[in-house]
């Protein structure tokens, strides 16, 4: 309890004296207080990983929404001067419609030569057959949620024949992508409520197990602010420790995941960058820490307001 | 220093009148025995001056000021300026007898470099400057009373509320913690002993308030047990 001194005998600090408070409550409820330390832990990987598989999604995410475009397929021309004249003309109404980011315009010429480029087994077809594409704008949108707004616009310009687009697999995929993140994000909702809940309960148990002490410091005349004290640091705490053991769970195996999925599909834009790691992991600290906080406090609060 | 106003409190839940329109008023440095059967109203007497409870009606007056205004951190300040004396002697069996002070000390933020003197002197006074280091378990039930008293004072406090405070003790302690609480009373602080024992009543004379079923049957200032 006290640090004796030659000249203050019964001098101490008072920060100390909470410090040592909180870890006599945590040593008089071990039991509560790894069940909770382990539910933490639990939860703040769970949420570390979905916050990093949510991440590498929208980087996937963001790199097929580059990809998503509006082919518009014009009317067939009969000549190349009328045909230019017509691709001028659907550029100039485009231009007026809004949220579109570019628009290209490709001769049938131009389309047959890269086709053969992409395709060289080509090359000896060509010779015996006419070039059977067509006139095309390529159209890239700002936001491809708004692809089928801007293509319904587009059908209606004259000279427009056709249009393609992959609107169905884009929005398959972020359907698919959004649900899964919800469900994660609900998962961790419900887990971040345990836990809450798991803290409460310590620090209830802690101070019904102090219960003799706390009623001699209300009758002393002791504010809430220090009744409370060693609690909410017990809660702080344990949440830190929660965080340090996710740290410690989270920062290698993600690096060792990353490295092997970069491997194994390197199509797959998975972010390695350590600092980004780190960036997420101290966000999930400090969500801990304000679980910890929040929690103790509103255990303690509860207490005192019902020893009242 | 201490008065009550047309003073009721009703426990809601089990409809009972623990105190019905209570007036009084206890001077600065006063003595006051508050004596009545059990359950007669003497604890929630006592809780209406520390405002552990509040009253349903009227209004109690500490040093001039209404506890009705008395919200949150004032109350914890206003109990400063009061000390308790339980007949359970309430000590914390974890800590020794100067700990036990210390800890008063720490909770009323008591300067530090004043702890050692005040813990010293206040041995003295109840005369276990001997035992600062044993812990309560290892003291008799009269030496236990007397560092709760010690507890109570060490503070400063400008009133003293004991509640029974010699429930437990044979007749030659009990004695012993009313002369060490004239003693205390002396030095200026009003004290409100709260008893049922005739002995104590009839030996020391004092102003003598008399509750019965929550009410003030009889203020006698020149004292004696009548029930």
């Amino acid at each position: 309890m006290t640090t004796r001194t030659a000249g203050m005998p019964y001098e101490d600090k008072t920060v100390s004296y909470h410090l040592k408070q909180a870890w006599l409550a945590f040593r008089a409820n071990i039991t509560a207080g790894v069940a909770t330390l382990s539910t933490m832990t639990l939860t703040l990987t769970l949420l570390a990983l979905v916050a990093l598989v949510t991440i590498n999604l929208e980087t996937i995410v963001r790199g097929l929404e580059k990809d998503v475009q509006i082919t518009a397929f014009l009317a067939p021309a009969e000549n190349i001067s009328l045909a230019k004249a017509q691709g001028e003309a659907v550029l100039t109404v485009l231009s007026g419609i809004a949220g579109i980011e570019s628009s290209t315009f490709i001769s049938r010429a131009e389309a047959f030569a890269k086709l053969k480029t992409e395709y060289p087994a080509l090359e000896g077809v060509s010779k015996q057959v006419d070039n059977p594409l067509a006139d095309r704008i390529v159209i890239r949108v700002q936001n491809p949620r708004t692809i089928e707004e801007i293509a319904a616009q587009v059908k209606t310009i004259v000279g427009v024949a056709e249009l393609e687009y992959g609107a169905d697999f884009v929005n398959t995929v972020l359907i698919t992508l959004e649900t899964v993140r919800n469900i994660g994000y609900g998962l961790v909702l419900l887990l971040v409520f345990n836990t809450l809940l798991n803290i409460l309960n310590t620090i209830r148990v802690a101070m019904f197990a102090r219960r003799d002490e706390i009623q001699v410091m209300r009758m002393i005349g002791a504010t809430r602010g220090f009744i409370r004290a060693p609690y909410v640091l017990e809660g702080l705490a344990l949440a830190l420790l929660a965080s340090l053991f996710t740290m410690a769970i989270i920062f290698p195996a993600y690096s060792t995941i990353a490295s092997r999925v970069s491997e194994l599909v390197p199509f797959i834009p998975i972010i390695k960058d350590p600092f980004l790691v780190l960036q997420v992991l101290g966000a999930i600290t400090l969500l801990g820490l304000f679980l910890g906080l929040l929690g103790s406090l509103w255990a303690a609060n509860r207490y005192l307001r019902e020893a009242e | 220093m201490v008065e009550f106003h047309r003073v009721s409190l009703e426990y809601p839940q089990t409809q009972t009148l623990a105190l019905e329109e209570i007036n009084l008023s206890i001077k600065k440095g006063e003595f006051v025995y508050l004596t009545g059967h059990s359950g007669a109203g003497k604890s929630s007497f006592l809780g209406l001056i520390i405002k552990s409870i509040v009253p349903s009606k009227g209004q109690v007056y500490i040093g001039g000021e209404s506890l009705t205004k008395y919200k949150g951190g004032r109350v914890a300040y206003h109990r400063r300026r009061i000390g308790m004396v339980f007949q359970n002697h309430s000590l914390l069996d974890h800590l020794s007898v100067a700990a036990n002070l210390e800890f008063a000390l720490r909770i009323t933020e008591a300067p530090k470099r004043d702890w050692n003197d005040r813990i010293t002197g206040i041995l003295r006074t109840v005369g276990l400057a001997h035992k600062s280091k044993v812990f309560p378990i290892q003291l008799s039930q009269g030496e236990r009373q007397r560092v709760a008293i010690a507890r109570a004072v060490i503070t400063n406090p400008m009133l003293l509320l004991a509640d029974e405070p010699t429930g437990n003790l044979d007749p030659d302690v009990s004695w012993e913690i009313m002369e060490l609480l004239s003693e205390i009373n002396l030095k200026g602080t009003t004290i409100i002993l709260a008893t049922h024992s005739r002995e104590i009543v009839e030996q020391q004379r004092r102003r003598t308030l008399t509750l019965r079923k929550g009410k003030l049957v009889r203020d006698d200032p020149n004292g004696g047990y009548a029930l």
